[in-house]
């Protein structure tokens, strides 16, 4: 039984607010509330990774990661054949993500390396051509190309109690882990050569930011697919570090856009289904109204950061 | 199969220019900028008429021009503006632009279904279904771009390389830089019909990469490029049509866009100068050489100690005529071998007398620098070192005349 029915934009608060002070009895997850669990934990984990990615000039790096997901998904597929047709489970999707995120890093930098390539052509060419490969053998076996619509699109509507147990696990995880390497991540981030000569393993942290990126991809490829959530990847900082000065408070801040803006979307989308009857993307309107809160706090305030956050963005 | 060989052409023309420019990556930015414009083109399309599918096909590609340069202008503001490092500005348009285009797709897929199936096929590309029409626009833009590349190839050789002597010059840097940028955007519109809004960043980027390594100009360098988007269109197009059978059907772009990656590696392996192929060669050759060269001074230094050489540095020994079947040394190794120890001997007391350094540690240093050898270096460091008799060991240095 979805209580939120029939809601418009108020309506859906109001909701919320008695489901969560119990005046509503809190008896089973109706979808709205799902979607809603999974956006937040994405945007807890995404803030996180997010902040330290943009800080490092990363981004296209996890762009890259997340299109070869696909051909991790396509390999694990090949290598189990438990299914007719490719299906998103979770543990598969791990496994997938962990092989390909792992393939990625190893052949950019090998390319960058052996050929002596510069970075943003040995990206380009390395995450293109494993695309191109998942797409030829997503093609090869199982003659749909319904797969990789999802994969890009994201599917809100087919998230189930399971997505918010692994959406949550992986935002504790990333939780636990920023709060333990926060010092070695600040550092290598604001001053790499710092950090290195002071003895930090900085490729240790890279790899294992890497391996965070590619597990919040995985478990927001099912909620908005693998191009929007760089969108959360990159937005909420963007726009945080309009307010922020300092590193820990542009990471709260951070988070907080996040999941503000998840609130905002969830709820649009409800009003739209509810008074408009027009089922919009969940994913695609959230990022929609990220980007335009984007420049409209870019043109508000463009000229007040000029800290040190301001000039490593 | 017209259409993708355009495409190819173009798109590794401009492909050099961002790679040059470090932006490599703006073409996957740009490409997906274009989504959302081809859906608003579907859109506005179905608003106005009725019977749209002669129009369709335009209105898509007019949408996704306007919306590919509107990121490519939002790219520029976050930058210059609002101070966003180029990647972050990158990535953030890329997802945002998509965002907008998933929303506007889920619009479509209720209110118009078959447009929304249409704008899937750019999503991946599908070459196979484009008609003689399109294929022909393509060839006349393909035609307009290289037109345009030729008649502005000086002044755009000079923006791109040397902005300062170019503005020097009185040459206006704004209107080249817009025009560069549509041609780029033109590409990109191009190609994403035919290989997909996700795989056109390769096409960018895999041609000119294979061509770097094989030109030092610009010239050059465009056109191994479009050679090689040429060669890797028609194999790609050859590859999907041959290989694909009643069970199953390659897809043309992801096959283009495998052949160029296969193409750029093995021209990085290859290439002469930079390949690692040919790197790994001049290096074992070289650590051969040395080999060689050690064995045969170690014969000619003691020649009635039994050494033990490796059999393959004795025959390759033999084939230079240096050393006879016995093992002793004919009079051209023995020529080989003084020459290798006069050199060691003169760069000693050069490293001594010049380099100031000391005697106890110069001989490791020789030891390295007796393989680098030329005749000119030989002559010159015997000309500055008035031709000296003794090493600074106090061991004779062979005389030039025995060479």
């Amino acid at each position: 039984m979805n209580h939120y029915w029939g809601a418009n934009f108020f309506e859906f608060f109001i909701i919320l607010f008695k489901r969560i002070t119990g005046q509503i009895p809190l008896s089973g997850l109706p979808s709205d509330e799902v979607q809603l669990l999974v956006l937040v934990a994405i945007s807890i984990s995404t803030g996180l990774l997010g902040t330290f990615l943009t800080l490092r000039k990363m981004t296209m790096l996890a762009n890259s990661l997340s299109h070869t997901t696909l051909l991790g998904i396509v390999i694990c597929f090949l290598l189990t054949r438990q299914a007719a047709d490719l299906d998103l489970s979770v543990p598969l999707l791990i496994f997938a993500s962990v092989i390909s995120a792992f393939l990625t890093v190893l052949f950019t930098e090998g390319v960058r390396h052996f050929f002596k390539l510069q970075e943003d052509a040995a990206i380009g060419l390395v995450f293109t051509t494993l695309f191109a490969l998942g797409i030829l053998l997503v093609t090869l076996y199982t003659r749909s190309s319904h797969i990789g619509v999802e994969v890009i699109t994201g599917n809100i509507d087919a998230l189930g109690r399971t997505d918010t147990l692994y959406a949550g696990a992986v935002a504790v995880l990333n939780l636990c882990l920023t709060l333990l390497s926060y010092r070695p991540w600040a550092l290598s981030a604001f001053d790499p050569q710092l950090a290195a000569s002071s003895g930090l393993k900085i490729t240790r942290y890279h790899y294992l930011q890497m391996a965070l990126t590619a597990l919040t991809l995985v478990v927001s490829i099912r909620a908005v697919g693998v191009l929007l959530v760089l969108a959360f990847l990159t937005g909420p900082t963007l726009i945080a570090r309009h307010y922020s000065h300092r590193l820990s408070s542009l990471l709260l801040l951070t988070i907080a856009i996040g999941i503000g803006f998840s609130l905002w979307g969830v709820a649009l989308s409800r009003h739209f289904l509810s008074i408009h009857h027009l089922p919009l993307s969940t994913g695609g309107l959230i990022v929609t109204l990220l980007s335009l809160g984007y420049f409209l706090s870019a043109a508000l305030t463009f000229r007040r950061s000029r800290g040190l956050i301001a000039k490593n963005l | 199969m017209l259409g993708t060989l355009c495409m190819a052409i173009s798109s590794s023309l401009v492909g050099s220019i961002v790679l040059l420019k470090r932006r490599s990556l703006i073409g996957e930015t740009l490409s997906h900028a274009a989504f959302p414009g081809i859906l608003v083109g579907i859109f506005i399309l179905s608003l106005m008429s009725s019977h749209f599918s002669e129009w369709m096909f335009l209105a898509m590609t007019l949408g996704g021009f306007v919306f590919s340069l509107l990121g490519l202008q939002c790219v520029h503001w976050m930058e210059s503006r609002w101070s966003v490092k180029s990647d972050s500005a990158l990535t953030f348009i890329l997802a945002s632009f998509m965002g907008w285009g998933i929303l506007l797709a889920s619009i479509l897929q209720k209110s118009y279904p078959m447009g929304y199936r249409q704008s899937l096929l750019y999503l991946y590309g599908q070459a196979a279904t484009m008609t003689s029409s399109q294929a022909l626009l393509y060839a006349s833009f393909a035609f307009i771009l290289t037109i345009f590349l030729l008649l502005f190839y000086p002044r755009l050789k000079l923006i791109h390389f040397d902005e300062t002597f170019a503005n020097s010059l009185g040459i206006r840097y704004k209107p080249l830089e817009t025009a560069t940028f549509l041609l780029i955007v033109t590409a990109i519109i191009l190609g994403i019909r035919s290989v997909g809004v996700v795989l056109m960043a390769g096409m960018l980027i895999g041609p000119p990469v294979a061509a770097k390594p094989w030109s030092r100009k610009f010239s050059t360098l465009l056109i191994l490029s479009s050679f090689f988007g040429l060669a890797s269109a028609l194999m790609g197009n050859l590859l999907s049509y041959k290989l694909s059978s009643n069970q199953f059907s390659l897809p043309t772009g992801p096959m283009i866009l495998l052949s160029s990656s296969c193409l750029c590696i093995l021209s990085l392996l290859i290439a002469p100068r930079t390949g690692l192929l040919v790197r790994l060669i001049r290096m074992q050759t070289f650590r051969f050489k040395c080999k060689l060269e050690n064995g045969v001074k170690l014969i000619w230094k003691k020649p009635h100690l039994k050494t033990e050489l490796s059999p393959l540095i004795k025959f390759s020994m033999r084939l230079k005529g240096w050393i006879t079947k016995e093992g002793t040394l004919t009079p051209k190794g023995k020529a080989a071998a003084q020459k290798i120890v006069r050199l060691h001997r003169l760069w000693e007391v050069y490293l001594v007398e010049y380099l100031g350094q000391n005697v106890e540690k110069v001989h490791r240093s020789a030891e390295e620098l007796e393989h680098l050898f030329s005749p000119a270096l030989e002559k010159q460091l015997t000309l500055i070192l008035n031709d000296p008799v003794k090493d600074p060991h106090q061991q004779p240095i062979p005389p030039r005349s025995l060479l």
